[in-house]
């Protein structure tokens, strides 16, 4: 009874207030006004780059949630298109001088590709069989581009061709521009995600996660649905992959088709909150700074302590909030809307 | 009620050595209630699963509409107009009541706001509207029970198979729930209920088809199948005659 109240409430003060004078407008914008402060406050190079890869991996998150929060295919394996992204962007430009803003297009292609191929062996696994899946996929992956040494460099890694900073070859010196490149892509990927969510696929996307059988009884076909959360999301994890390669210049098969790879991906949306749009924002705010935090204290003095340490606050991140992270603070934000609409109510 | 809806011909279903279902042919009406009786095991719901394109059947034919259905999968099944719910209930747990309905009626639409109008009137249909904004995990039986029906009459049914809907409920719920089942046909949806309380068929159904071991044993008016000897000794064992009698 309580709940239909609330959204009674809703109606009426989204269509009583002035759209700008509403708080689940003004808010967003707001908090958005305040990430574009950050380089203005935030000038230590070091601690702009970890809110840099912070934002890459939120927005690497969102776009995994689409395949594995929202329709549950808990994939382990998106290194494979992260990779496949950061190489075909790297690759263009050293082969044929390609400017990275266009080669991420053939990269997210490529990746499409590739999703495809897999989701028509993996999808008919379920559960955990799927997540193997992925895993071995990730590891073919990771030898092939070792094996073909004459077209990838092999694992000796590829180095992307330096050319004294310029954005139309998405190179900079510094880290700020990078810092508002990740922001504006992270927030196209919310808005799109976001879309999605409030659309019919969103809706069949989360009714897949819940019960296939229950899904199929009312006319959603399953496989369709599920390439298209893969394709979509590999797309823009590729997109994401080809930032990371002109943000860090260097890719290599080892790192960059990872296992740890891909969960570090999937884990900024599983502590954040699984099929929620902010929640791998919120996932990555909290693990990459901690990963990052254990291994500058205890990297050096305690080595391997780092990994046990960061291991140890995810367990009892999960435990204690096994929704993710997102839900208390939804819990919090929309207290903040409520108080900040009874005041507005008043006036 | 002369032209069939459905047509199942010569449908079988065996695993491995059991024949679950074994050369079954039945037709339903347009605008009937149909139940379907039979004692554990008899097949019944393979039956269901066979005709909703979840099991692959071994052999025979399934025609909706006067066109073959006969192994398409179960969305397309259900894209043709049949819908149906489960004997264990399957909501989509972690969303609202609303949520799970909208997804229903998205089969018939693509607009968001369209399918909450659909869902919400099905909902109100079902009698939920005050659970609307709850999830689904946490209703009760009768409620999930609701909800399940809500949600397959989004998706605008010709056809309307019910698993043991009554399963579990009390009698005053089991009243409630005829009710509903009997809004839905004068809506013009056809059903086939499958069901174990005698009660319910009895006063439910048009007409009645009877399994036993996969098999048809009979069909025919309620009254008339109840007094059946055979379907006495199969299905209510044979002390149960005189109870029958007695009704």
């Amino acid at each position: 009874m309580k709940n239909v109240k609330t959204s009674r409430q809703e109606i009426k003060n989204t269509a009583g207030n002035a759209m700008i004078l509403n708080p689940r407008n003004y808010l967003p914008i707001l908090g958005l006004a305040l990430a574009l402060l950050v380089p203005l406050i935030v000038t230590n190079s070091y601690y702009l780059g970890l809110i840099n890869l912070v934002i890459l991996f939120g927005a690497a998150g969102i776009a995994w949630n689409i395949v594995g929060g929202y329709a549950r295919q808990v994939s382990l394996g998106h290194s494979i298109f992260f990779g496949i992204g950061a190489y075909t962007t790297t690759l263009l430009q050293i082969k044929f001088n390609i400017s990275p803003w266009i080669g991420m297009f053939f990269g997210g292609v490529f990746a499409v590709l590739i999703g495809i191929l897999m989701g028509m062996s993996v999808f008919r696994m379920k559960g955990h069989y799927f997540a193997v899946f992925t895993i071995a996929y990730s590891y073919v992956m990771m030898l092939l581009f070792q094996k073909f040494r004459g077209l990838t460099g092999g694992a000796e890694g590829l180095s992307v061709p330096f050319n004294d900073g310029s954005l139309a070859m998405f190179q900079f010196s510094s880290k700020v521009p990078y810092y508002y490149i990740f922001l504006l892509a992270l927030v196209l990927i919310i808005l799109l995600v976001q879309r999605l969510g409030k659309s019919r696929i969103g809706y069949y996307w989360t009714a897949i996660g819940q019960d296939e059988q229950a899904a199929m009884a009312i006319g959603i076909n399953i496989a369709m649905a599920k390439h298209l959360a893969l394709g979509i999301s590999a797309f823009l994890t590729a997109i994401l992959g080809s930032f990371y390669a002109q943000y860090v210049y260097f890719i290599e098969p080892f790192s960059m088709f990872s296992t740890h790879m891909s969960v570090e991906i999937a884990l900024v949306a599983i502590v954040g909150g699984l099929g929620t749009v902010m929640g791998p924002v919120v996932g990555a705010i909290v693990v990459k700074p901690i990963a990052e935090l254990t291994n500058m204290f205890l990297g050096n003095v305690l080595p391997g302590a780092n990994y046990a340490l960061y291991g140890l606050i995810l367990i009892v991140a999960i435990i204690v909030i096994p929704n993710g992270l997102i839900v208390p603070i939804n819990r919090l934000y929309q207290k903040l809307i409520n108080r900040l609409e009874r005041s507005s109510d008043r006036n | 009620m002369s032209t069939p809806i459905l047509s199942v011909k010569g449908l079988s279903k065996h695993f491995d050595g059991l024949k679950a279902v074994d050369n079954l042919s039945f037709d339903v009406f347009k605008g009937e209630i149909l139940g379907v009786i039979g004692p554990n095991g008899s097949g019944k719901t393979t039956t269901f699963n066979c005709i909703t394109g979840y099991y692959k059947s071994t052999a025979g034919e399934v025609l909706f509409d006067g066109k073959s259905i006969t192994g398409r999968t179960p969305d397309f099944v259900a894209q043709q107009g049949i819908g149906r719910t489960f004997q264990v209930t399957r909501p989509f747990g972690d969303m609202t009541v609303w949520e799970n309905v909208t997804t229903g009626a998205f089969l018939r639409t693509m607009h968001l706001m369209e399918a909450k109008k659909i869902a919400e009137q099905e909902v109100e249909f079902v009698g939920l509207a005050d659970k609307i904004n709850v999830v689904a995990r946490s209703l009760s039986i009768i409620d999930q029970r609701r909800l399940e029906f809500a949600r397959a009459l989004a998706t605008k049914p010709k056809l309307l198979l019910l698993d043991e809907v009554m399963a579990g409920l009390n009698a005053q719920e089991v009243d409630e729930a005829l009710k509903l089942v009997h809004r839905v046909s004068a809506m013009g949806i056809t059903l086939v209920v499958v069901e174990h309380v005698m009660k319910v068929i009895t006063s439910i159904s048009n007409r009645v088809l009877v399994l036993n071991f996969g098999a048809k044993l009979t069909e025919g008016k309620p009254a008339d199948v109840m007094s059946t000897p055979s379907v006495i000794e199969a299905y209510l064992g044979k002390g149960f005659g005189d109870y029958v009698a007695n009704c």
